[in-house]
Order: structure tokens, then sequence, then C-alpha cells
């Protein structure tokens, strides 16, 4: 018997539900693209080949083609307790909504008199401050002046009293302890003289560091 | 890919009595091509905006490096394409070769010397962050072995002014 073939409609393939997919993908991707922070100061970094990613509990040294230094340190506690220690030492008063402010903020550049009014002006303001600063003070021995030293000191030991919290409570609770030590890394403009370098890495070997990230774009081998 | 529709609300409309229109037939083909574009776009730009770092020890201070006759030690200047450099202690009659830091400079001289060769670089006033970051990498790519990074002394830098122009290209 010849074959009766049953007339065929082309399969026709709703896509609609295809299309869908793709636009919550992309929704999904554009709002977990983080914001790049507002950084005081835009510093174009030498190439090198390493391809380890900068660690999430950093402490970053900014310096630009000038030699301007900015200081940065990743955690909101953290900085707060930091601006209080500063605040203490040399004297000055931090009031309630410029530690907020101060806890929330990225990179900063100013001399420590400078910061209590940096930090109540508008970010707009802000930047206009970023662009003339002079940057963090530093010098090369362990005098009043040499504010970066201090700063590293006691972002260096606040890190560590979060991180041993953090550690007991995981103890008491029986839960995960994630270990993060902080880690130290320096962003630096490729046409800076490297002097400038040398001098904030001989400011860390003062406070026995010795091991730190120099912060690098990509570069195939 | 889709179709618009508009029937059913032509009848008894209007006076000139327009005719109906066509079902009008749209391409998504184009927008499902865009969409699926931003989708691989904004997978990639997550994943390359973490920077990248590379390692640095620095030896502690009073460690005196022990010379060798191995050591070679690089002099940088405000120089970004010439690498000059000695082996071995320095002396007033220290031979230095100049190399560049492409693919056949100094990564080649340090495979040539086969096994770990212990490194220093001095840096002179001029010096700029990046020759320094280049030297470090070609060293870490290489395999090298220890080094260490100081200032150049007043009699390297005289040395290598006097020596610049004449060294041995290799």
């Amino acid at each position: 018997m010849p074959k009766i073939k049953a007339p065929r409609s082309s399969p026709s393939i709703d896509m609609t539900p295809m299309v869908d997919l793709f636009f919550l993908l992309v929704t999904f991707f554009m709002l977990t693209a983080t914001f790049r922070n507002e950084e005081p100061v835009t510093v174009d970094m030498p190439k090198s080949t390493s391809d380890v990613i900068l660690p999430e509990n950093t402490m970053l040294i900014t310096i630009d083609t000038a030699g301007r230094v900015f200081y940065s340190l990743d955690g909101v506690e953290v900085r707060t307790k930091l601006l209080k220690d500063m605040g203490d030492h040399y004297k000055i008063n931090f009031t309630e909504s410029q530690a907020h402010t101060f806890a929330r903020l990225k990179s900063f550049g100013v001399p420590i008199a400078q910061l209590p009014s940096y930090l109540d002006m508008k970010p707009s303001e802000r930047k206009v401050i970023d662009k003339q600063t002079k940057g963090i003070p530093i010098d090369t021995a362990l005098t009043e002046k040499n504010e970066l030293a201090y700063w590293i000191n006691f972002g260096q030991r606040e890190a560590e009293v979060y991180r041993q919290n953090k550690r007991e409570e995981a103890d008491r609770n029986n839960s995960k302890f994630i270990d993060q030590p902080l880690r130290f890394a320096i962003k630096a403009d490729g046409e800076t003289a490297y002097k400038k370098i040398k001098d904030v890495i001989n400011i860390f070997k003062k406070q026995n560091i010795f091991h730190f990230n120099l912060v690098t774009t990509q570069e195939s081998k | 890919m889709a179709e618009i529709t508009n029937s059913g609300h032509e009848r008894g409309k209007g006076k000139k009595g327009r005719r109906r229109l066509a079902p009008v037939r749209v391409d998504f083909t184009p927008m499902v091509d865009l969409a699926c574009l931003l989708l691989t776009f904004f997978m990639l730009t997550t994943a390359f905006t973490k920077p990248k770092i590379m390692e640095v020890s620095m030896p502690k201070d009073g460690t005196p490096t022990p010379w060798e006759p191995r050591t070679m030690t690089v002099l940088l200047d405000e120089s970004k394409e010439k690498i000059h450099y000695y082996f071995g202690e320095f002396e007033p009659s220290t031979h230095l070769y100049v190399t560049s830091l492409s693919k056949d400079g100094l990564r080649k001289q340090l495979f040539d010397k086969k096994g770990s060769v212990p490194v220093l670089i001095r840096t002179g006033e001029k010096a700029r962050y990046e020759t320094v970051v280049d030297v470090i990498d070609e060293l870490n790519l290489c395999g090298a072995g220890t080094y260490a990074i100081a200032d150049m002394s007043e009699e390297e830098a005289q040395f290598l002014e006097a020596k610049k122009l004449t060294a041995e290209r290799r």
C-alpha cells in the first residue's frame, strides 16, 4: 500500500520564552555589574602578565604621577573605628555624620586637619578638593607629620581586631569562619617616579609589612 | 517572529471605507541578536573589571645581599626601552650590557642562564615605576630566583652614565 503521508505543517516554534529569558539575564547582569567607585584620582597603571585578582580585604594606597598619596581600607566597621583612633591620636573630634560619610568613602587623600571639613562637603565639592589636594602627608621618619604611617598602623590594628572578633563569633556559633587576612596593595601610575613609591614602601617596611601587592592591568604574555 | 494583528476594528469605520490593512509581520530577530550581544557583553565585563595584582616581597632591611659571580644587577634610569645590567660584583672594570624589555631581550638573557639567577634591581633617581614593574614581571615570567630592589649607589650612577653609550648589546 502506498504510504500515506500525513500533511505536515512546518513546525513553528514560539520563541517568546527564549527572548524572555534573554531579557531576564541581561537585566540580572546589568544590575549585578557593580558600579566602579568614584575614585579621587585616575591612575594609568602599568601592565603585567600577572592574573591574580585583587583580594577582598585590602588596604589600598594610590599614588598618582605627581606623587600624591591616597588611602583606602575595606570594611565599614573597620573604617569607623579607624577614624576614631586617628581622631583620638590627633585630638580631632569627628561627628557622627562625618564618621558615617567616612565609613562609606572609598579612597581619600586629604591631611587629617582638613578631613572634618572634607567629610562635611557634598560629593561634587569633594571632587573639586580631590583635584587640588596634595594627598596624605608622608615623611621618611615616624614623626607626627607622617600621617600615612599612622593611617596604616591604626588601619592594620583595627582590621586585625575585626578579624579576631569574627573568628570568635564563628567559634561561639559553631559557624564557618572564612579567614580573610588584610592585604596591602599599591596602585600607582606607570609614569610615577619610582622614588615616590619607594617612600611608601619604606613606610610599609617600618611598620613591618614586607609582603604587598602592586595593582596592574592585564597584559598578554 | 511576530505578527501584529489589527483585525476586528475596521468594520463599520469611517466615511471613506478604509481598506483593511494587511497584517503586519515584524521580524524580531535583530532584537534578539542585540539582547544576546548585550548579555555576552555584561557577562564578560563583570568578570574583567576586577583589577589584577602582582605580588612583591621586600627583604627585611639590614640583610646584606650576598654577592655571587652570577648575580645580575639591573640598573634602571629614566629610559623605557633600554635596560642596562652587569654581572657579579661592582668594579670599575665591570662590563656593562644593554638589552630591551621585549621577548628576546631581558627574557632571553634570563632563559639562557639556566637555573635561578639572583637579580638585584638598582633604581636611579629618575627610574620610572612602570620600568620596575616590567622588570619584575619579566623575572616572574622566567621564574628567576630571588630578586631585591635597592637604590643605585653614587658610583653605580656615574658608572652607568659613563658606560651607557658603549654598553654591549645582548
